[in-house]
C-alpha cells in the first residue's frame, strides 16, 4: 500500500479521522490522569486527542510504518512512540489503562492476535478499544468514492470485506480474542466540503486502497472517474457524513 | 494514579518496552556493544536494545526503537 507520506495521509485521511478521534476517546472513556497507548497511530490523529486528554507523559504509541512514527514523534513531542505492530507489542503485561486502536483493525495481518495484544498490555479491568469504518455498509467517509469507482469500472476494489467493517464484526473479534464486557457502538462524524475540488484533490495523492486505484488509472479514466463523483456529489460546499462501528471491552 | 511530573519524558516511557517476542526486558547497547552509560546514551548511531533471551538486537534509528521482530537481527552477528 502506499502509505507514505504523513502530509498527504492527513489531507485524505485526516479530515475525517481527526474528529472522529475526539468522539472516540470520549467514547473509550479516556480520562485525565490514566496511561493509555495508541495502537497503529498513523501520523497521529487520535494520539493528538490522547495528549489533549492524559497529557503526553501519559501516552505511548506504535505504528509499524517508519514515516508514520517519525512523524507522530515530531508533532507528539514527549510522547513515546516506537516502530512496532499490533500483534506484538513491545510491552510488559498489564502496562496500561486504556489501549486505543483507531482505523486500524482491518489493516491488522492477524486482527484476534493484535485485540489479544492489545488486552495483554491493559491492566486487569483497563478498557481496550477499536473503530474501524463502516466500510461494509456503505458508511465510509469514502463510500461515495468507491460508489463512482465501482460504477465506472465494476472490477474496483472492494474495501467492504475487510475485517471489522461490518456491524458486529469488532465485538466478534473482541470474543475471539478473549476480552470482557464488550460493548458495541457507532460513532458519527460530518466534515464539510467548500468545493469538489477540494474533496477530490486528496483522492489523486495515491494514499490507501483509493489512492492506489486513481494512481493506476489512466488520463481518461480518472476523468471518468472524477466526473462520476462530480454527478453524485450535492453542489458545493456540502457535507460528507461518515460512521464508525466501534467496540470496548474489559481485559 | 499520580506520577511525579519531570522535564522530559518520564522514565516510565522507556521503562515499559519490551521484546515483542518474549515481553522482556531490553537492555540498552552503545555502539561498541556494551551497556549504555548512565545518560542512557540510546540516541548514539548504531545504539541497539538487546533481548538477552531471543538473542534478538532490534537497531534504534534516528532515535527510534524499532521493535519489529523481521527488522531484528541475531546479537553477534
Amino acid at each position: 500500500m502506499a502509505f507514505v507520506v504523513a502530509a498527504d495521509y492527513d489531507r485524505f485521511m485526516g479530515r475525517y479521522s481527526v474528529p472522529l478521534a475526539v468522539s472516540f476517546a470520549d467514547w473509550a472513556g479516556v480520562q485525565p490522569g490514566q496511561r493509555v497507548l495508541d495502537v497503529g497511530c498513523g501520523p497521529g490523529a487520535l494520539t493528538a486527542r490522547l495528549v489533549e486528554v492524559v497529557g503526553a507523559e501519559q501516552v505511548s504509541a506504535v505504528d509499524p510504518s517508519p514515516p508514520f512514527v517519525a512523524a507522530a514523534r515530531e508533532r507528539h513531542p514527549g510522547v513515546e512512540v516506537v516502530t512496532a505492530g499490533a500483534e506484538r507489542l513491545p510491552h510488559g503485561d498489564g502496562t496500561f489503562d486504556v489501549v486505543l486502536a483507531q482505523l486500524v483493525v482491518h489493516f491488522m495481518t492477524d486482527p484476534v492476535a493484535g485485540l489479544r495484544e492489545m488486552g495483554r498490555v491493559t491492566r486487569g479491568g483497563g478498557t481496550v478499544a477499536a473503530c474501524v469504518w463502516d466500510l461494509a455498509g456503505g458508511g465510509g467517509p469514502l463510500s461515495l468514492f468507491w460508489r463512482a469507482a465501482h460504477d465506472v469500472d465494476p472490477g474496483a476494489p472492494d474495501e467492504s470485506l475487510r475485517p471489522g467493517v461490518r456491524e458486529g464484526d469488532l465485538g466478534r473479534l473482541c470474543r475471539d480474542a478473549r476480552l470482557d464486557t464488550i460493548v458495541s457502538g457507532s460513532i458519527s462524524v460530518t466534515v464539510r466540503h467548500p468545493s469538489f475540488e477540494q474533496w477530490w484533490e486528496p483522492y489523486t495523492l495515491g494514499i490507501g486502497p483509493a489512492g492506489d486505484h486513481v494512481a493506476h488509472l489512466d488520463e481518461a479514466g480518472r476523468t471518468m472517474l472524477r466526473e462520476r463523483c462530480r454527478e453524485l456529489l450535492p453542489s458545493a460546499p456540502f457535507d460528507v457524513s461518515a460512521t464508525a462501528w466501534a467496540v470496548r471491552a474489559t481485559s | 494514579m499520580n506520577h511525579p511530573t519531570s522535564p522530559g519524558i518520564d522514565p516510565w516511557l522507556r521503562e515499559i518496552l519490551r521484546c515483542p517476542q518474549c515481553k522482556g526486558e531490553l537492555s540498552d547497547v552503545s555502539p561498541g556493544g556494551g551497556p549504555a552509560g548512565s545518560d542512557g546514551a540510546v540516541d548514539a548511531a548504531g545504539a541497539e536494545l538487546h533481548c538477552e533471551t531471543c538473542l534478538l538486537a532490534y537497531p534504534i534509528e534516528n532515535g527510534v526503537p524499532v521493535l519489529l521482530i523481521e527488522l531484528a537481527h541475531p546479537i553477534g552477528a
